[in-house]
């Protein structure tokens, strides 16, 4: 003969259910705290502070790991260890960006009262570190006058929007969306 | 350095190159599906722009 404390929690139920019948009969309070308790002995740290913080850390690490990727072009795909990914986005990332400078491309200031400006900004800014490194690489200023300044502009834009992509993906691997 | 002296073709190769290498990571799971898809972003990108600049060259007249 099997011993019932060697069930599984669901056994359990499933046969306390049978025996008990309707819910609003005397056998179904009993129940409840059955339930409980099973849960409990199967996830212990589910029921306690310390797992509801491990749950709240796994909920806010897949965002965490998008502002990092956003800051840090691969940074996102390292800590994942996604080397091949992490290295592909630095050097995209990085390369379009320190091209774009070296270009004497335009760098969108934050506050611009056109609407593409704006778009140009969130596109620059999208790039993270890149971003707040150009007037480091960008002593003598925008070039746009000539044709490789204005073509140094879509690099730098397109060096933000390539880590867009970083980050999304970087998020959907962190949620276990993606491989 | 100031890289003003670049060619427009070359411009568009370095630029299909790093945003090649960018989208072919995502794409494919093994290396060597990788690089297949890098490499072949890369002749697509190419080709679409040359494609695409003599489809407007009469225009530029």
């Amino acid at each position: 003969m099997q011993n019932p404390d060697e069930n599984p929690p669901a056994v359990k139920m499933a046969s306390a259910d049978t025996n008990a019948g309707p819910i609003d009969e005397p056998g179904a309070p009993e129940l409840v705290p059955q339930i409980v308790q099973d849960a409990a002995a199967v996830s212990p740290a589910h029921s306690s502070k310390h797992g509801l913080i491990s749950r709240v850390t796994s909920a806010a690490m897949p965002t965490m790991i998008a502002i990092i990727a956003w800051f840090v072009p691969g940074l996102g795909h390292l800590l994942l260890r996604r080397w091949e990914r992490a290295l592909a986005f630095f050097v995209a990332v990085g390369g379009l960006a320190v091209m774009g400078y070296l270009m004497r491309g335009n760098v969108f200031a934050p506050h611009s009262e056109d609407p593409f400006g704006t778009l140009g900004f969130l596109a620059d800014a999208s790039s993270g570190v890149f971003y707040l490194v150009a007037h480091v690489l960008e002593k003598s200023g925008p070039d746009v006058a000539r044709a490789m300044g204005d073509d140094g502009t879509r690099f730098i834009a397109g060096a933000g929007i390539i880590n867009i992509m970083g980050v999304c993906d970087a998020f959907a691997v962190a949620r276990g969306h993606k491989h | 350095m100031f890289l003003g002296h670049l060619h427009h073709l070359t411009a568009m190769l370095i630029f299909a190159a790093l945003i090649s290498i960018a989208v072919g990571s995502l794409a494919r799971r093994t290396t060597k599906r990788r690089l297949q898809y890098i490499l072949w972003t890369f002749l697509m990108f190419v080709l679409f722009s040359i494609a695409t600049a003599w489809c407007l060259y009469p225009l530029s007249r």
